[in-house]
């Protein structure tokens, strides 16, 4: 078995092939000027199989050469079936380790098969457990108990799109040198943004990507970009049909209005209506009333009097509801009173009022004893304690 | 026994770079270990031992790559290579902007590997198609086509022809010049008898495909040839294997006569008169397969086709894997010239 002292050799006959074979070479392929050269020197990486996933030093090419010989050799004095099958099923450590991989094969030739150590294999065991060359999801282990059974277990990764929330670095070629870890990445693995786009003419998928994206040039303020995606969506969303289209159309102006500032002038009037149209067509906001009142149907459950402080009463909408079922309460409804605390209206109007008197006038309507108090405060819960407390005995 | 494969080793190890030797035989090895003699294929073994890369939008020497799916039901994938026009990142809009360029070649390759072997993420084939960009200025399209023996004849045309239509139909991937997709068809080993067979299904369609590249391609008969007496089991190649191949691809029950092994055999059509894509044939002088493919240069120029043979005296199977040797450069420059017609 060739060691240290033949590796020298070996080196130079490398040199003698390749020189030759790099003296007919018609031209360089400007960006790779050190092609072809693979007595590449020292401890250095053979950059060409590098390239294509397998770590081999260039000064141990003739060592893993000469492997592959001798695994050749005796495969091929074998029956058949006999070494494949016992190579199958052995553990096949980082292939990318081409020179640990074929000693491998050789040790489990060697210890199984009295042929094999014929060969004299040597016992170097360098053997590299970890396939961390591969990318995270495309790791592979396969493990076998040399009775014929092999678990396996692969996972290709086609991957998703994730460049819309990946973090956009600027990568050039990686190029790791010899150290001597084997913490490699290959030249495009490392910060690679894979990207599958989901059979094309699914401009639906496309478009909602897209939209997600132009939101986040958004706010990462990046307006040139999202200004780009944002075009692209117009043209998108009139490829959708029915609600997709609308949602797109939608969202997409609302982009729009972001990104070059139109902002409408008098959205405060309609704040009002906006609510109750959102609190009608969205179920969250519905639903969440909807658990809260049965907090508190089940907390009064025996009461006489109900007293509800509701600390940001807007419209006041979760407030019919509870009416409702308290008034189909078995054993009739109870008193029910109502604070309302609200922040001050700019014109002056007094909405706190206005929404009581509807309140009342519902609660007139189903039979409820009902009382109401307005509080207009300016979000200080502490203080509005302290005014409930102290305030105007009942 | 042992002495003649001493031999056949060392005569391989003369005629190419230690590190292609290195490479070359390692993949010998492991096939060997992942064909069973009753015809099956160890597909999980097979997957971990390639090496493999994701695409990447990020441009890599001015090349950046990414995946499509073009059939759901058949989980058809395909690579697309293009150049980076601008500095920093594409953004989605940038994936599918419009060529630039008056003329851009659209190359659509089909990988080698018998049918059975690699796919479009192996970084042997991803790095090929990266360097077919940058050297024909072209965009590469790899078409991950269903392999062997799990899905035989003529699961890989089929997928090879729904990419042909897939890139056609784009807009994006049209030559402002005429504003059609100008498509070239290009392959190594089994990836070159599916450009045939795939031109085959072009005429008449409607679609027209610019030009065949066929790189070492498989093709084969029943006869044994006398470049696979000669050549059998010297480089890298024994002619077993390749049978084992042809088992595991062509329907079952049939032989290497078959027209798709054969295109001018005794089962083959005629090409004669009909509007076929002119063809450039590379062979390698080592390749003990050679008489089939020289037989099928000669088959379409019988046919009237225009077809151009590269013989490469000295080159082995998978020279043009690593560019460390001159008929790498001799094939890129030629294909280069193939695709940017002046």
């Amino acid at each position: 078995m060739k060691r240290n002292r033949d590796r020298d050799r070996d080196r130079e006959r490398d040199k003698g092939e390749s020189s030759s074979m790099g003296a007919e070479k018609g031209k360089m392929w400007q960006d790779h000027p050190d092609d072809g050269i693979c007595g590449g020197g020292g401890g250095g990486m053979d950059e060409l199989l590098e390239v294509l996933g397998y770590k081999v030093k260039s000064s141990d090419m003739a060592d893993v050469a000469q492997k592959l010989e001798q695994l050749e050799m005796v495969m091929g004095t074998a029956p058949d079936d006999g070494i494949s099958h016992l190579l199958c099923d052995t553990v096949h450590y980082n292939p990318s380790d081409l020179s640990g991989w074929v000693q491998s094969m050789l040790s489990e030739l060697n210890n199984a098969s009295p042929l094999a150590a014929a060969f004299d294999v040597g016992h170097n065991n360098s053997v590299v457990v970890d396939d961390s060359l591969l990318l995270p999801g495309d790791s592979s282990t396969i493990t076998g108990t040399g009775t014929g059974t092999t678990t396996t277990t692969t996972t290709r990764t086609p991957t998703t799109i994730d460049f819309a929330t990946s973090q956009l670095q600027q990568q050039s070629r990686i190029y790791e040198d010899n150290s001597e870890s084997d913490d490699h990445q290959s030249e495009i693995g490392a910060g690679a943004r894979p990207v599958v786009l989901v059979d094309s003419q699914e401009a639906g998928v496309l478009l909602v990507h897209t939209l997600m994206a132009c939101a986040e040039a958004v706010q990462q303020d990046n307006l040139k970009r999202a200004d780009a995606l944002v075009k692209h969506i117009g043209s998108l969303a009139v490829s959708q049909a029915g609600a997709m289209r609308k949602v797109a159309t939608y969202f997409a102006e609302a982009l729009a209005r972001r990104i070059y500032k139109i902002y409408p002038h008098d959205s405060l009037d309609t704040s009002d209506v906006l609510q109750m149209h959102f609190y009608e067509t969205c179920p969250y906001l519905k639903f969440a009333h909807f658990t809260a009142n049965q907090a508190i149907l089940e907390a009064f459950a025996g009461a006489t009097r109900v007293h509800v402080i509701d600390f940001s009463l807007k419209q006041g909408m979760q407030w019919p509801v509870l009416m409702q079922a308290l008034a189909v309460r078995p054993g009739g409804p109870p008193a029910f009173r109502l604070t309302g605390i609200g922040p001050p209206q700019p014109d002056n109007t007094d909405a706190l009022q206005q929404v009581g008197w509807k309140l009342a006038q519902l609660a007139e309507t189903i039979g409820v004893e009902f009382e109401f108090r307005g509080f207009v405060a300016n979000k200080q819960p502490i203080l509005v304690l302290r005014c409930l407390i102290f305030g105007p005995a009942r | 026994m042992a002495g003649s494969n001493e031999v056949n080793l060392n005569e391989s190890k003369m005629v190419v770079p230690l590190n292609t030797w290195v490479l070359i035989s390692n993949f010998k090895l492991k096939y060997t270990l992942l064909r069973r003699p009753d015809g099956t294929f160890n597909r999980h073994l097979a997957e971990y031992l390639d090496r493999k890369v994701t695409a990447n939008v990020n441009p890599v020497d001015g090349v950046f790559s990414f995946d499509v799916l073009i059939d759901r039901e058949t989980s058809l994938l395909i690579r697309v290579y293009r150049q980076a026009e601008t500095e920093g990142l594409p953004s989605i809009v940038e994936l599918e902007k419009p060529l630039s360029s008056d003329t851009v070649p659209v190359i659509i390759f089909f990988h080698g590997g018998s049918f059975v072997h690699s796919s479009s993420d192996s970084a042997i084939y991803d790095t090929l198609c990266r360097r077919l960009v940058g050297i024909c200025k072209a965009v590469v399209v790899s078409v991950n086509y269903r392999r062997a023996p799990e899905n035989r004849y003529p699961c890989a045309y089929d997928d090879g022809w729904a990419a042909v239509k897939w890139v056609s139909s784009k807009p994006w991937l049209q030559s402002r010049k005429d504003s059609k997709v100008h498509i070239y068809l290009a392959g190594d080993s089994s990836g070159g008898n599916i450009v045939h067979n795939v031109a085959v299904r072009s005429i008449e369609s409607g679609i027209e495909v610019m030009g065949n590249i066929l790189l070492n391609p498989l093709f084969s008969g029943q006869k044994r040839t006398e470049s696979e007496k000669r050549l059998d089991g010297k480089y890298f190649v024994k002619i077993q294997d390749r049978d084992w191949y042809w088992r595991a691809f062509l329907p079952e029950g049939e032989d290497r006569d078959h027209p798709a092994c054969n295109p001018f055999g005794p089962n083959g059509i005629s090409l004669e008169g009909i509007k076929f894509p002119k063809s450039l044939v590379v062979v390698a002088g080592l390749d003990l397969i050679q008489d089939w493919q020289l037989g099928y240069a000669e088959g379409l120029k019988r046919n009237g086709q225009d077809v151009k043979l590269l013989y490469l005296e000295q080159a082995t199977v998978g020279f043009y894997l690593l560019p460390n040797n001159e008929h790498f450069y001799t094939v890129m420059d030629e294909i280069r010239n193939f695709v940017n017609p002046e």
